[in-house]
């Protein structure tokens, strides 16, 4: 098997998935774990269904689908930011509300340029092993400067997460923290779709956190498991899925489903 | 020094009016005790004399400054009211959560230092809860969360404390002990103190002052003023001012 996965690493696609993935299933943790702690982690479902529609529309101006869906999902996560805070629309109905414009977008932009179909759908199941250079560059990047950002804010994440109104009275901006979480979100989820596609990137997200959160017994070890979680399981996804030919997303899935088992069940017999 | 000043303040929730014409104010070194009956808008007025709520008329000065312009966040303490069950499943020490009460001394990227965990293990012994630093908050009794929380909101050494029915959750015993914890401070560190109870026949034992809130200002004043009152004896009946006045504990303001 070894000498299997050393063969496996010598092909350039199988370095450029390792590398990419490692680093958007680090970004997808440690944002996960705060998305989950305050209920919001279906955002990354939500945006991925924008991202949907922004893809076809960057597919539609014959743009790299990514750098025009980049921007707009940012901009889509503080619109919801903006609804579940202003509009009085709750955070999971904001989500809802913007996520259903976004995938009806795709649908209306994929009726209008028919041309373009079989691209649009490849979005929604990712295809990592298929990861160009500058796609590879653009992602680590990215994923190095979301995971600075976190680094920044990483206490004010916590205090927001405990107790937002605790949090104000220690002074720190909540508002503008919340938008620098969705606002990282976004850009990982547009990431996200390259390694499993719009309809599993959430997974992405929750699945580490989730895991996570059966065993640790401090926040720092929740960050530190989640993160190992996910990278194993983009990892192991992406061997699993080159050597038995299954789709390499839904096989970081069920690998990230297995981890999340075993948490699980350890979590149980430690009586937690 | 003015520690906190509130004139005439008017807060409204859609539209209807949760707290009318509220002026008082409170020195440095004070201890006030905020009683009613439920509903009666005694978080809503710490809530907004935090800048939590807005405030529909009227004006509220933390340390001088205008709530809404303040910036000195070390300088206040909070312990809010967090009903059961509210933390449930949070994977976070007490340590942890302890250690946020100091975000408030520190500039953006905030980030803690060694010395912070020394500051952290010293608060929690002086509360004696030593013991559950690294215990999970989610795993602690209603009575050890809330000197959690206590310690939280000393740790940075603020000079105004505020507390929001802080004994709820504790036994008649702990909740001495919680008080006196309180006197401590009040007496010896000269921080101010303000604290939300239902308890009041606790409060008027260690709280300087009392302000007596049912969506309105009924009271304000020293204790002894109030069993002496005799408007106040028209307003509970002679029977509870009694109870009052005579320290029964346990005895609760719901009518």
């Amino acid at each position: 098997m070894i000498a299997e996965i050393q063969e496996a690493l010598q092909y350039g696609f199988i370095q450029r998935a390792l590398l990419a993935g490692s680093f958007i299933a680090l970004n997808c943790s440690f944002l996960g774990v705060f998305l989950v702690l305050r209920r919001f982690s279906l955002i990354g479902d939500g945006l991925a269904h924008v991202a949907f529609g922004t893809i076809g529309l960057g597919l539609l101006l014959q743009a790299h689908p990514l750098y025009i869906s980049a921007p707009l999902v940012m901009l889509a996560s503080l619109w919801i930011s903006i609804l579940s805070e202003k509009a009085r629309i709750h955070g999971d109905a904001a989500i809802g509300l913007v996520a259903a414009l976004g995938i009806s977008t795709g649908i209306m932009l994929a009726s209008l340029g028919q041309g373009f179909n079989v691209d649009l759908f490849s979005y929604l199941f990712g295809s990592i092993l298929a990861i160009g250079e500058g796609e590879v560059v653009f992602s680590v990047v990215l994923s190095v400067v979301v995971l600075a950002v976190v680094r920044l804010f990483l206490h004010d994440l916590f205090a927001l997460t405990f107790q937002e109104e605790y949090a104000r009275v220690l002074g720190i901006k909540t508002r503008r923290v919340f938008n620098v979480l969705t606002l990282c979100t976004a850009l990982t989820v547009v990431l996200g779709i390259r390694v499993v596609g719009t309809m599993l990137v959430s997974s992405l997200i929750i699945f580490p956190a989730v895991t996570a959160l059966q065993v640790a017994r401090s926040f720092k070890t929740v960050l530190l498991l989640a993160a190992f979680s996910a990278v194993a399981s983009v990892i192991s996804g992406i061997f699993i899925s080159f050597f038995f030919n299954l789709p390499t997303g839904a096989t970081i899935v069920f690998v990230n489903f297995f981890f999340f088992c075993i948490t699980y069940l350890l979590g149980r017999l430690r009586g937690r | 020094m003015k520690v906190l000043e509130v004139e005439d303040l008017w807060v409204k929730y859609e539209n209807l009016p949760v707290l009318t014409e509220i002026s008082f104010s409170v020195d440095k070194g004070d201890y006030l005790g905020i009683v009613g009956p439920n509903g009666s808008g005694k978080t809503t007025l710490i809530r907004c004399a935090l800048g939590l709520v807005p405030a529909a008329a009227g004006s509220i000065r933390l340390f001088g400054d205008p709530v809404d312009r303040f910036a000195q966040w070390s300088k206040v303490g909070y312990v809010p009211q967090v009903a059961e069950g509210t933390h449930m499943g949070f994977p976070a020490t007490a340590e942890e959560i302890v250690a946020t009460g100091l975000l408030s001394t520190k500039s953006f990227p905030r980030r803690y230092k060694k010395s912070d965990g020394e500051a952290v293990a010293r608060v929690m012994e002086l509360l004696d809860i030593g013991n559950l630093r690294g215990k999970m908050i989610s795993r602690l009794s209603g009575g050890q969360r809330q000197r959690v929380f206590l310690a939280r909101a000393l740790i940075a050494g603020p000079e105004l404390l505020l507390l929001d029915e802080p004994s709820a959750a504790l036994d008649p015993t702990t909740r001495e002990r919680f008080y006196e914890i309180l006197q401590s401070l009040n007496e010896k560190e000269n921080k101010t103190i303000i604290i939300i109870t239902h308890d009041m026949g606790t409060i008027g034992r260690y709280a300087q002052r009392m302000l007596y809130l049912d969506r309105k200002m009924v009271f304000f004043g020293t204790f002894k003023e109030f069993c002496g009152s005799h408007s106040m004896t028209r307003y509970f009946g002679e029977h509870a001012q009694h109870m009052i006045c005579h320290q029964h504990q346990g005895f609760t303001l719901d009518r």
